[in-house]
């Protein structure tokens, strides 16, 4: 094309670049191979030269006079920010960043780029966005417009073959590291109009990491005889140490954190040797998690709606890969949580299709490969009452969870020494297992232990349609790893009564066939659009009806579509 | 005297020759960046498979690295244990060497914002800082950065003489 239309999210901590490759909205690795690009700017006196990114953050503590971070706070104030001997507007450090990612992009396309589509908070107003514009012309590139970020993040999951409510609502929760937003869109044909917006710019995941830092500190503590200072060095390093429990616990039920001579006190190197559970991150964390959902509130009594009008919950904003946020929504909403397209990067994604949309340049739907229906296992939490029998479907890996996914869960014995555990495997959405699918069972012996001995259930979803079932009692050596082939398992539509009706689809078998079709880089363009508008239509059609004529001449379209390009295939490697 | 000449120039017979130079060139352009990209994700490739072996070197280096350092505070090393700190260290770049690996943990070079990161300042002004201690080690992978070294800078000049 032309002059394609880049997509920037202008963030205030981190901001990132994106463009349309063969229809989909792709993030760049701009820098460092990170798509991720600190929003900080700073001056070098000696070289004369203004240093954007990683770099400038790197600088910030040796030349704290010189450098800037989240100037997106002073866009629109009328003034001057001074690095070193240079005085500049806001706009003109903003236009740094623009350019900067504009020039590192274009040297990854070899495209030089003029026009872009730059994203602002809801909240912005209309001296905020000019000041955002003017920071456009600055960086020398035409801004074709100013988009809201939650608007951004709903356009991006329209290209997505996802399946969402029919409501018009949607609300966008996006958790950064250092702000807090959430809005109500309303969707109005091609419009999204933002109703309502809340926040809080003095939270974010950040300050979770805080939590784990005083869990650590007080830890650490136990072991001095009296009250000693914080040093620096112990500071930063308690800081990384929390950041990265905390990305363990997003996927695993414990962490065991064992960093050697983390604090030296009176010579003596203290270790930090614990174990802290993802239960126990969320009870540290609860009144913060309480903060954003009270925000969530505010913004539904603003746009005059209740939980139940809301179709679609986006998630956005990298903190909101913690499993308590799209738990705490589900038990609020009732409703799909949208997570899968990478919350860092779905904004300047999203503007990466709406330039798409005004250039008009051919948009494919981001064929996501993702969990068609939720994985879990079956618990005593809730007995059948026609039955007298366990019937609980506790979820492990949910619905949307892109593929490849690794998630566990922590259960627990029921009485003293009890032999065995039997894993029963379902998937469906339904909290009844009865109403889902049985996907597979097996027993798992177990060692003597007291009642309520914690047993940890780990499932790894592969790219095959695999799924790898971990069982493992805690601190007993104990431990058995099974593997269930789900591709060939039919899944019962939500809440029907018909169970074995004609109507059940292998979805997951096509999905995989046409994701690895169009990964295929020697498929002809127009064959891949061919193949995506099919799937988008099959996808379409299974939402609007599980079954009926029309999806299962579609469904042989698209099977006799994938046999014919797979056949294809091998001759175009050659070519 | 005049000169009469065309609006349209007669056409130079370079021109399409020129063209075609200039098609070329655009094309080998487009090969270079193909070839960038298919560099950097041969890198990422290497790099993901390496990435349970570099994980598990790093955070091994890291703990010999903050023991060591949690010693030399105790301020009761001799020159014995000085020498087993060096014959450590040597051991351990050897070891990192065979996966392409660099450890950045040196003291007293200038600060370079491409592989430290500054977490305190401590000299009195100035601009030419140099490393005069290592909060946390940073690693590079051949050419690629994994993680910048955090270090303390000072610049001993910029210090009232007492």
């Amino acid at each position: 094309m032309a002059n394609p239309i880049y997509g920037i999210d202008l963030g205030t901590t981190n901001s990132s670049i994106a463009r349309l490759e063969n229809g989909r909205a792709v993030a760049l690795p701009v820098e460092e191979g990170q798509a991720l690009v600190p929003s900080v700017v700073s001056y070098d006196e000696a070289a004369q030269q203004v240093i954007v990114g990683r770099q400038a953050r790197r600088r910030q503590a040796a030349f704290p006079h010189h450098t800037i971070r989240s100037v997106k706070r002073l866009m629109g104030q009328n003034s001057t920010v001074t690095l070193g001997s240079q005085h500049f507007t806001p706009e003109e450090i903003s236009s740094f960043i623009l350019n900067y990612l504009a020039f590192q992009a274009g040297k990854l396309t070899g495209e030089k780029i003029k026009k872009v589509v730059i994203t602002v908070p809801a909240y912005f107003n209309d001296v905020q966005r000019r000041a955002t514009i003017k920071a456009g012309e600055l960086a020398g590139l035409e801004v074709v417009r100013i988009i809201n970020e939650p608007t951004a993040a709903a356009l991006v999951y329209d290209y997505a073959s996802m399946a969402g409510d029919q409501s018009p609502y949607i609300l966008v929760y996006d958790l950064g590291g250092g702000t807090f937003d959430v809005s109500i869109l309303e969707v109005k044909g091609e419009i999204k109009e933002v109703l309502a917006s809340s926040g809080d710019t003095a939270l974010g995941g950040d300050d979770f990491d805080r939590c784990l830092v005083e869990l650590f500190q007080d830890f650490l503590l136990a072991q001095v005889d009296q009250p000693q200072e914080w040093g620096l060095p112990v500071q930063m390093r308690l800081q990384d140490i929390a950041e990265q429990t905390k990305v363990i616990l997003s996927d695993q039920p414990f962490c065991q954190v064992a960093e050697a001579a983390v604090w030296v006190v009176d010579g003596k190197p203290l270790n930090l040797r614990l174990e802290v559970s993802r239960q126990q991150l969320e009870s540290l964390t609860a009144e913060l998690m309480n903060r954003t959902i009270s925000k969530v509130f505010d913004a539904l009594q603003e746009a005059a709606l209740s939980p139940a009008d809301i179709g679609k919950i986006l998630l956005v904003g990298g903190a909101t890969r913690m499993p308590m946020v799209a738990t705490r929504l589900q038990e609020i909403f009732h409703r799909p949580i949208f997570h899968a397209i990478d919350p860092d990067l779905c904004v300047a994604m999203g503007a990466a299709v709406q330039g798409g949309l005004i250039s008009g340049a051919p948009l494919g739907h981001i064929l996501l490969d993702v969990t068609a229906h939720t994985l879990g296992i079956k618990t005593i939490d809730q007995i059948d009452p026609d039955t007298g029998e366990a019937d609980y479907f506790s979820p492990i890996i949910r619905r949307n969870s892109r593929i490849p996914t690794r998630q566990a869960e922590v259960y627990y014995t029921v009485v003293n020494c009890q032999e065995s555990v039997t894993i029963e495997v379902f998937q469906g959405e339904n909290s009844s297992c009865r109403r889902n699918v049985a996907v597979g069972s097996f027993t798992f012996p177990l060692k003597p232990a007291p009642p309520k001995s914690p047993v940890i259930v780990e499932f790894a979803y592969d790219p095959e349609g695999l799924v790898h079932i971990t069982v493992e009692q805690k601190d007993k050596q104990n431990r058995k790893e099974v593997t269930l082939d789900i591709r060939h398992k039919r899944i019962l539509p939500d809440d029907s009564e018909e169970q074995g009706q004609e109507s059940l689809r292998v979805v997951n078998y096509i999905v995989e066939k046409a994701t690895r079709l169009l990964q295929a880089k020697q498929l002809p363009q127009e064959e891949q659009q061919r193949l995506q508008d099919l799937v988008a239509a099959y996808a379409e059609a299974l939402q609007q009806e599980a079954s009926g004529p029309e999806v299962d001449a579609l469904e042989d379209e698209l099977l006799a579509t994938l046999e014919e390009m797979e056949e294809r295939l091998p001759f175009l490697e050659q070519g | 005297m005049w000169r009469f000449f065309r609006k349209n120039p007669p056409p130079d017979p370079n021109t399409p020759l020129q063209t075609e130079l200039q098609e070329l060139k655009k094309q080998l352009r487009r090969q270079n960046l193909l070839l960038e990209g298919l560099k950097t994700e041969v890198a990422k490739a290497v790099l993901d498979q390496r990435r349970p072996q570099t994980e598990a070197f790093c955070a091994m280096a890291d703990a010999l690295f903050y023991h060591i350092q949690a010693l030399g505070a105790n301020q009761n090393l001799n020159s014995a244990h000085l020498e087993t700190a060096e014959i450590l260290w040597d051991r351990l770049d050897d070891a990192l060497a065979t996966l392409d690996l660099e450890m950045i943990r040196e003291s007293g070079v200038p600060f370079d914002a491409r592989i430290h990161e500054a977490v305190a300042n401590q000299a009195f002004g100035g601009s030419d800082f140099i490393v005069t201690q290592v909060i946390q080690p940073g690693y590079r992978l051949g050419p690629q950065l994994l993680r910048s070294a955090k270090v303390v800078v000072d610049n001993p000049e910029s210090h009232p003489e007492e």
